[in-house]
């Protein structure tokens, strides 16, 4: 039997075609997820990078100077009971290298070192930038990979000392990942240091 | 013949119109979100700037002087964010307030609220919520975002912290 409306099959098979089209204009999305994720990463790399800039200009050497400090009040009255003066400046230098990152002359514990010493602070900012930010970060504190030196030149005025301190460490955000070496350099007066 | 060709195509015609309008209506429907991307991004500006300003860039502010010839702000250099750690440090949580109340207000558009909070490791130290005029509860918001900051100063010849603060801002 010949079909006899050939025109008519032609217009409704347009139509269906001209259905379809558009059901598929509508529904097809192309989803750029990279482009998405664009601002997550944005903000992620800049709370890394705050987080850095405030860990290397301000924690690192309000860490030093607190640690420094308490380590150097309880050093003087200890040189005053036990050995006398210090000659050697490298003498000086191993107590007191002792005394910041250990808490401890000697082997001996200082009572005003206690969750005082410069590592405790380096252990501290470990855990709370991981369990807060979620930001890795590792300090070398092998006690012979920190350099740390006491001393005083034309930077200090009479009654300060300065101290230097070499660090390595490592931060890493899982999008990035910082190695940094930094010199920590602070200057505190010790004029209100007790006589003994 | 002809005739019936051309009425069914037009139907076909109409039909496609109504299919299309239909999925119009049913694809559009559903698109009335918050605004995510704002509340995100008034979260961390805010975070931003109260990390950077500091004490002394405010010193004109009537009550922010006060505190500094009373010797509460003995640290011009902290920034607002370091300066109420200290005091939470200090257990001057009143003066927090009253500062926080101060600052705050300025820098944040009158259509969010928000809270501030500092911890020290799970002990909440401060705890302040600003609410809008007509204000809705943050857990009954449909977008509520937070950014965390790690903050800590020197109170003398003691170093204070590392605290975790937190401002989160919502609709």
């Amino acid at each position: 039997m010949a079909i006899k409306n050939k025109k008519g099959m032609f217009f409704t098979f347009m139509s269906i075609l001209l259905v379809t089209a558009l059901m598929l204009a509508f529904s097809s999305d192309v989803y750029i997820t990279s482009k998405n994720r664009i601002p997550v990463i944005k903000l992620r790399i800049k709370t890394a990078d705050n987080y850095l800039k405030s860990l290397e200009g301000a924690y690192l050497k309000r860490a030093l100077y607190v640690s420094s400090y308490s380590a150097m009040e309880s050093l003087t009255p200890y040189i005053n009971q036990t050995t006398g003066l210090l000659i050697e400046e490298t003498e000086l230098n191993i107590k007191f290298k002792e005394a910041v990152l250990n808490g401890t002359i000697d082997g001996s514990s200082l009572d005003n070192m206690q969750d005082n010493t410069f590592i405790y602070r380096l252990e501290e900012m470990e855990e709370i930038s991981q369990n807060t930010l979620h930001i890795a970060t590792n300090f070398n504190k092998g006690y012979e990979n920190i350099n740390t030196i006491i001393f005083q030149d034309e930077t200090t005025v009479p009654w300060q000392v300065a101290v230097n301190l070499t660090l390595d460490f490592s931060v890493d955000a899982e999008i990035a990942l910082w190695n940094k070496t930094d010199d920590v350099s602070i200057i505190f007066s010790i004029r209100d240091f007790k006589e003994t | 013949m002809k005739k019936k060709a051309y009425f069914f195509t037009l139907d076909a015609f109409i039909a496609t119109g109504v299919i299309a309008i239909g999925i119009v209506l049913v694809l559009f429907a559903g698109t009335n979100r918050p605004y995510e991307m704002q509340t995100a991004s008034l979260s961390q500006n805010l975070m931003d700037t109260v990390s950077s300003i500091k004490v002394y860039e405010i010193s004109d502010n009537k009550y922010v002087y006060e505190l500094v010839e009373k010797g509460d702000i003995t640290n011009p250099e902290n920034t607002i964010l370091e300066q109420i750690g200290e005091f939470c440090y200090r257990d001057m949580n009143d003066t927090a307030s009253n500062f926080t109340e101060t600052i705050f207000p300025g820098i944040i558009p009158k259509e969010y609220n928000f809270q501030l909070l500092i911890k020290d490791s799970d002990i909440i130290k401060f705890n302040y919520i600003k609410l809008k005029d007509i204000g809705t509860l943050r857990n009954t918001s449909r977008a509520v975002t937070s950014s965390k900051n790690i903050i800590f100063g020197l109170s003398g010849s003691t170093m204070w912290g590392p605290y975790i603060a937190e401002v989160r801002t919502w609709q």
